[in-house]
């Protein structure tokens, strides 16, 4: 477990709401509706929780019959806090560390639900979201100009300047046979 | 009468704000942190809208009927894009987002029943 995965845990254990929710599923897999009877809450109020603790990957879901039934992941819970604290913390590895969550905060900034709600003015901050974009072109295959619009179109509606600007990036490349992504 | 009717509403609103305020303080003694930010979501949303009868008042200026109508369709206009916020939400299994832009509707719902009931005199 990262030092990351780790602390993201620790914070959404640090609930008693959740808690309580675990201890009930330690006994048996259980659904909303009753974990919301068991524990006195409402029922989308459990809902809440749930994808709290399913994000910090502390439970996991599965459908059975007309229910959404939800489990403790419990290889999780077999990891000593020994083990995590003695885990090694390099300074590259926190160094990746703070560049991952800076690329995820500038990710949640400019993308909601899939979609660039806007380009950066920052150099750095529009790289990472071209980086983002670029992920959907595959290696090794050609693009006709209509289809490099039409995968950025799905982001946003300006390609044209995003498609320039992954050029600049030298995310793609460019000939007069089409387009196609640079290997990093 | 519109100021009797207006000081009641503030009582409520005042009410509210205050039990919103207290079971803060409970369910953060109680350790659930997210469930006394709910808390004060509904308190925000009070809030607002106890703000909205104040401006609602000073438009009105005594006039019944200004004063609803102003309220009313503060109370149309502001919500709606929480209900749209909450589509999204739902389109997008958003569970987290969801559940704060339910409770604000729900808020709202309750926020217009008690205006009606207190304007139009059902107590």
């Amino acid at each position: 477990m990262t030092e990351t995965e780790a602390i993201r845990l620790f914070k959404c254990l640090s609930d008693k709401s959740r808690l309580q929710i675990l201890k009930s599923l330690a006994i048996e897999d259980m659904y909303v509706e009753r974990l919301a009877e068991r524990l006195g809450i409402t029922a989308p109020t459990v809902s809440f929780h749930l994808k709290k603790l399913a994000d910090a990957g502390a439970v996991t879901s599965y459908k059975s019959q007309y229910y959404m039934m939800y489990s403790l992941k419990k290889d999780i819970f077999e990891t000593s806090i020994l083990d995590i604290i003695q885990e090694k913390s390099d300074e590259a590895d926190a160094q990746a560390q703070r560049d991952a969550v800076y690329r995820q905060k500038v990710i949640d900034a400019f993308f909601e639900y899939g979609k660039l709600k806007a380009i950066p003015a920052q150099r750095k901050k529009e790289r990472i979201i071209l980086e983002v974009i670029v992920q959907e072109f595959e290696y090794d295959r050609v693009y006709s100009e209509r289809e490099v619009n039409i995968i950025i179109a799905d982001f946003y509606d300006d390609f044209c300047t995003i498609r320039r600007d992954m050029i600049g990036e030298g995310l793609m490349d460019r000939d007069t046979k089409g387009y196609w992504r640079v290997k990093q | 009468m519109v100021d009797q009717k207006i000081s009641k509403l503030n009582s409520w609103f005042e009410e509210k704000i205050a039990l919103c305020g207290k079971h803060n303080q409970e369910l953060n003694e109680d350790g659930r942190s997210d469930e006394a930010i709910f808390e004060k979501v509904k308190a925000n949303i009070y809030d607002v809208f106890r703000t909205v009868l104040s401006v609602a008042k000073k438009t009105g200026n005594g006039d019944a009927d200004a004063v609803k109508s102003f309220f009313t369709q503060r109370a149309e206009q502001i919500p709606a894009g929480w209900a749209a916020a909450l589509e999204k939400a739902k389109e997008h299994s958003d569970t987290v987002r969801m559940r704060t832009e339910q409770i604000k509707l729900d808020t709202i719902h309750e926020i217009r029943e008690e205006f009606t009931r207190i304007w139009e005199g059902e107590e």
